[in-house]
């Protein structure tokens, strides 16, 4: 019975797939025409899928902008590079920074001591006119340094920004 | 999946059209069962997709018999009942259209017959029928491509065969 039966169903498959070889050129090339078809159906909902997701990530997107970007704005504002600000507004070349700057740093103290010195010369209390009768004299003297330390403080200034 | 579909779109279109004898109907089906595959099932396991397939592919052939049911439902109430217990409508449904050999090589004539005989059987018995015995599924697979146990499928595979067995003649054996 069972032999009966494989030998039936053999026989049936045989024919059924003979059958298959008998399809005409038009029914198969429908066929692979539906195939094509179904196969770019599902390529163009991706497409749409990829659209329609892109939409509400890009409102986001755009909203997490919104409202995160002012706030980076405000930190970078509250924390400025003041030392490189004012290298780059400086009116000098920037190969002073570059090159002598420990120099002229160090100049420019050594000018402040003399110029500090100066002052203190001329900090000194006049003597008052009436007990000095040279106090014309030293009122004028105490000018004349602070004069002449006024001017080499500008000359190592003009020096210095060349 | 081209490959897959290259390799089943015969059988399929075949299947169709023994269910419902219309060319451009079964192309219908086909397509619609390809179209739904892709779009739901390309990423299970290669091994399923022949069982998957063939199930929405049943699914759309029921669809296509609800609607002819409608269009035609004094025809199917007032229609003789065959020996088959199972009640519904859908199952007890013969193809109406029954075509004659055209063709006159030994081959065609066998298919021709074998034909015939399939759309007397009850829709369900038919596919059952082919997926087991054309398409080589098993009893597991077939259940999950007609959407009914185990047990039914070997009911309904047990009574098919002996129909066509019954009808085709000893030569067949």
């Amino acid at each position: 019975m069972n032999d009966d039966n494989d030998k039936f169903t053999e026989n049936v498959r045989s024919v059924l797939n003979q059958s298959l070889a008998d399809l005409d050129t038009d029914t198969e090339f429908k066929l692979g025409r539906l195939k094509y078809r179904a196969l770019d159906s599902a390529k163009q909902k991706k497409k749409g899928k990829f659209v329609w997701g892109a939409v509400p990530a890009a409102v986001v997107l755009s909203l997490v902008l919104l409202f995160n970007l002012p706030q980076n704005q405000q930190i970078h504002v509250a924390s400025p590079d003041v030392f490189v600000l004012s290298i780059l507004t400086a009116e000098e070349p920037l190969d002073f920074f570059a090159e002598d700057i420990e120099f002229y740093e160090w100049l420019s103290e050594v000018m402040e001591d003399e110029s500090e010195l100066s002052g203190q010369h001329t900090a000194v209390p006049d003597i008052p006119v009436s007990d000095n009768p040279l106090s014309t004299g030293n009122r004028q003297t105490g000018n004349r340094q602070r004069i002449i330390a006024q001017s080499g403080a500008d000359r190592v200034s003009w020096s210095i920004r060349g | 999946m081209q490959v897959f579909f290259k390799s089943i779109e015969r059988q399929a279109f075949r299947m169709a059209l023994f269910a419902c004898s219309n060319q451009d109907d079964a192309l219908d089906l086909v397509q619609d069962a390809m179209c739904k595959f892709v779009a739901k099932y390309t990423n299970k396991p290669e091994e399923e997709w022949k069982a998957l397939f063939y199930k929405i592919l049943q699914n759309k052939i029921r669809d296509f018999y609800r609607k002819e049911s409608v269009r035609s439902r004094w025809r199917v109430w007032l229609g003789g009942r065959s020996e088959d217990d199972d009640a519904e409508p859908l199952e007890q449904l013969a193809d109406p259209a029954g075509r004659t050999p055209e063709r006159e090589t030994d081959n065609r004539q066998m298919f021709d017959h074998l034909q015939q005989e399939l759309k007397k059987l009850s829709l369900k018995q038919q596919q059952v029928f082919l997926l087991r015995a054309w398409e080589g599924l098993s009893v597991s697979e077939t259940a999950l491509a007609m959407s009914c146990s185990e047990g039914t499928v070997k009911t309904h595979y047990f009574r098919a065969t002996e129909k066509l067995r019954e009808k085709l003649g000893e030569h067949w054996l």
